[in-house]
Parts: structure tokens; C-alpha cells; sequence
């Protein structure tokens, strides 16, 4: 399992990268955080709520009602333009991060 | 699922409930729910699912920006506008004001039936020389002595009820905020409240309608036999009648407006301005008008000594008094 402070920086690309093609809700993109890297890294519930309150602040992803199913009512999340713009920047830091950081590894 | 939800209840306690709180409280409970179900699905027990979802919650702290990030900055308070205040009240505070504004209601309704009530006397009074049961050349005066002891025993009442409950007057220039559950359990408290209060309205309208039965059963029965003197009688029948229904309006009233104010029902908070308008302008016009209705009262009263009848001044004055007041919250 991996730290939530190793992966700080990174919340905010998982999420946008998981509604880049269609839009989420909550516990989806939590589980599919999970699936995706073999239960090593588990999304908090909190970590999870407030990167979709900074992002949809930021203007990076819209949040909004979905069908109600079995009587409950889900927010889902979609991305905007200037939040694909960032999930591209965030990956090309990325890029960046991981060459600086081989350098360091034997 | 009730673990979880009382849970995110304990770390919601002390936050305000505001729609930013709202939203996070239903989005993070939502989430662990879809989680839960989840689980449960997978053929993890109840404690094991709720074991798993509350260590994946997460802390607080995290959130802790989203709970305030983009709370509304008032908007600058024109010049002449008082800035809005605000009060944050813990569950205990706004229950010890529930029940000090119930017993406030209970000793103002009291008082108001002591007004009401207090021609009783005089009618007794006049009902009973009538009879021949108890002649006096104090007789007259007894009823006036009983009236204006009660009216005075009245304003004792409500001068220091009042006193009781100015403590709680910043309430009513402030908006009020509850946390969580403090608004969850007097939300509670209200519904209940709500309910029994339709029921005291219903009894109290009924009262007054039928105050004016046993005047009319008694006119009917004994007018012109020698009982004649039991239909002056039954005039304070009216009087009791209508005390009882008053007091029901009264006490239910107060506690009606207390809920409102704690639970800013029906915004209070936009509509304060005007009501405080028009609460100064209706102060105004009764500060004059009563005292005109009392000089007018006991004028005539001495003049006369018509004590049984001159009472209809009051339940006149008290009509023409609440168009008056309709008409100016109108304006």
C-alpha cells in the first residue's frame, strides 16, 4: 500500500484521467482507483471529496445530478476543456518527475 | 449502514450546516454507502464492511478547506444597513431558549387571561345585586377593585417575564446557526411540536365560536322569569371562553416563533427588516391608541357606572386594533 503523501500531487490526474471519456461518479472512481493498481493504492473517502471540490473550483471538471436510482440521487463529474488542458500538463510534470527521480534509483 | 451514518453524524457535530457542509456530509455518505453495499455483496459480515469503509474514510482535516473554501464573503453592508450578525448555538443553548420562550408564553398567556378575565368580577358583582343574593354599597365598587387588581397583577406578570427573557433579545437581531445535529434534533422537535400546535389553533378558534353560547342559551331560558339575573351571569361565560382560547394562542404563538426564529423558517433574516419596520410603526400607533381605549373605558365606566356593559369596549378596541395593525404591515 502505497502513502497518501507519495501521491499527493497525483489525486487530481487519477480522477481527471477516469473521466476524461465519460463522466463518474464518487464511488466508481474510487474503485476504479483501486482496481487499476491492484488494491496498492486505496483513495480516502476525504482525499477523494476534496480533489472534486478543488477541481470543479479550478474549473477542471463539472459536477452534476444523475438519474435517481433506487431513490438516490448521484453527483457525477465531468471534465471541462481546461481540465483536459491540465490532466496533459499534470502528465508532462509527470514525465518530468519520474526521469529526475530514476536518476536516483539503483 | 446506521454505524456509518452516526459516524459521519459525530464528525459533522460541530460544523455548521451550511449548504457547502450539506453537500459534503451527502457526497462523502454516498460514497461510503456505494461502498458498503459493495462489500456486503462481496460476502464480507456487517462488521467487516463497516470496519473496511470507516478506515478508508479518511481525516476530517482533509476536507476541512472544502467546508469553508468558497463560503459566501457577505456582501458589503450598504452605509446606513447594519451588517448582519450571526450566532452559533450549541443544541443545549437552543433548547434552554425553546423553554425559556415556552415559559415565557405560559406566563404571558396567563397575564392576558387576567385581563381578559378581570370584568368577570364586575359581572358577578352586578349578576349577584341583581339576584338580591349580596347588596352592598361597596358592591359597585368591589368589581372595580377585583378588575383593576387583576390588570395589575397582569402587568407584574408581564414585566417581569419580560425581564426574564431579555437575555435572548440578540437572538432576534441575529441570524441563528445550528450545527448539525443540533438542527437535526430541533427540526425533530419541531415536527412534533408542529403537529400538536394545529390541534391547540383548532381548540383555541373553537373556544372563542362557541364563547358566545352560553350568553345565548341563558338570554334564551331565563330572560323575563325571575331568574333573569343568570343571563347577566352568563356574560362572563363569554369571558372565560374566550380566555382559554387566547391562552391557547398564545402559548402555542411563542413557541411557534421560537422554532422559527432557531430554524430561520421562512428566511427570517430577509424579512427582519420589514417586520422590525413595521413592528416600530405598529409600537407607535399603540402606544397611543391603548391608553386613548383605557382613558375612553374609565370615563365612561365612572360616568355611567354601567360596569356590565362598557366591557364591549374592549373586544372592539382589540378588532379595530388588529385591522389597524393589518393595514400598516400592509404599507
Amino acid at each position: 500500500m502505497i502513502s497518501s503523501d507519495g501521491i499527493r500531487g497525483y489525486n487530481d490526474m487519477m480522477i481527471l484521467y477516469l473521466i476524461l471519456n465519460e463522466p463518474s461518479y464518487g464511488y466508481e472512481i474510487s474503485k476504479e482507483i483501486k482496481n487499476r493498481t491492484n488494491s496498492s493504492y486505496i483513495i480516502k473517502e476525504t482525499t477523494l471529496y476534496s480533489a472534486f471540490t478543488r477541481l470543479e473550483k479550478n474549473g477542471y471538471l463539472e459536477s452534476f445530478y444523475g438519474n435517481e436510482t433506487f431513490g438516490k440521487r448521484r453527483t457525477y463529474y465531468r471534465i471541462t476543456d481546461a481540465g483536459i488542458a491540465y490532466y496533459q500538463e499534470k502528465c508532462r510534470e509527470w514525465q518530468l518527475t519520474k526521469e529526475v527521480v530514476d536518476k536516483f534509483i539503483f | 449502514m446506521e454505524t456509518i451514518i452516526s459516524y459521519i453524524d459525530n464528525l459533522f457535530r460541530n460544523y455548521p450546516d451550511t449548504p457547502q457542509v450539506r453537500r459534503a456530509r451527502e457526497e462523502l455518505l454516498g460514497i461510503m454507502e456505494d461502498k458498503y453495499h459493495e462489500l456486503k455483496d462481496e460476502g464480507k459480515s456487517e462488521n467487516e464492511a463497516i470496519g473496511i469503509v470507516i478506515s478508508e474514510f479518511g481525516s476530517m482535516d482533509e476536507i476541512a478547506a472544502a467546508l469553508c473554501a468558497d463560503q459566501q464573503i457577505p456582501p458589503k453592508a450598504d452605509p446606513g444597513q447594519e451588517p448582519e450578525n450571526e450566532i452559533r448555538l450549541t443544541l443545549e443553548q437552543a433548547v434552554n431558549y425553546l423553554n425559556a420562550q415556552e415559559t415565557f408564553g405560559t406566563k404571558i398567556g396567563f397575564g392576558v387571561m387576567l385581563c381578559i378575565l378581570s370584568p368577570v368580577a364586575s359581572c358577578l358583582v352586578s349578576a349577584l345585586q341583581e339576584a338580591g343574593i349580596f347588596t352592598s354599597n361597596l358592591a359597585d365598587s368591589l368589581g372595580a377593585i377585583i378588575l383593576f387588581g387583576m390588570v395589575a397583577i397582569a402587568v407584574g406578570i408581564f414585566i417581569i417575564s419580560g425581564n426574564a427573557v431579555s437575555k435572548y433579545e440578540a437572538y432576534k437581531k441575529s441570524k441563528i446557526i445550528l450545527d448539525y445535529s443540533a438542527k437535526k434534533e430541533i427540526n425533530g422537535q419541531y415536527e412534533a411540536f408542529h403537529q400538536a400546535s394545529g390541534a391547540k389553533i383548532a381548540v383555541g378558534v373553537i373556544l372563542c365560536i362557541l364563547s358566545v353560547i352560553p350568553a345565548i342559551l341563558a338570554s334564551a331560558i331565563f330572560e323575563g322569569t325571575s331568574l333573569y339575573w343568570i343571563s347577566d351571569l352568563s356574560g362572563s361565560g363569554l369571558f372565560l371562553f374566550v380566555a382559554a382560547g387566547v391562552f391557547l394562542f398564545i402559548t402555542v404563538g411563542t413557541k411557534q416563533s421560537a422554532f422559527e426564529r432557531l430554524l430561520d423558517i421562512g428566511n427570517q433574516s430577509a424579512k427582519k427588516a420589514k417586520q422590525e419596520k413595521n413592528d416600530k410603526r405598529i409600537q407607535l400607533v399603540a402606544s397611543i391608541y391603548w391608553p386613548v381605549v383605557t382613558a375612553a373605558y374609565l370615563i365612561w365606566s365612572f360616568a355611567t357606572w354601567d360596569w356590565g356593559f362598557s366591557w364591549i369596549i374592549w373586544p372592539v378596541a382589540g378588532i379595530i386594533f388588529g385591522s389597524i395593525s393589518a393595514v400598516i404591515s400592509q404599507l
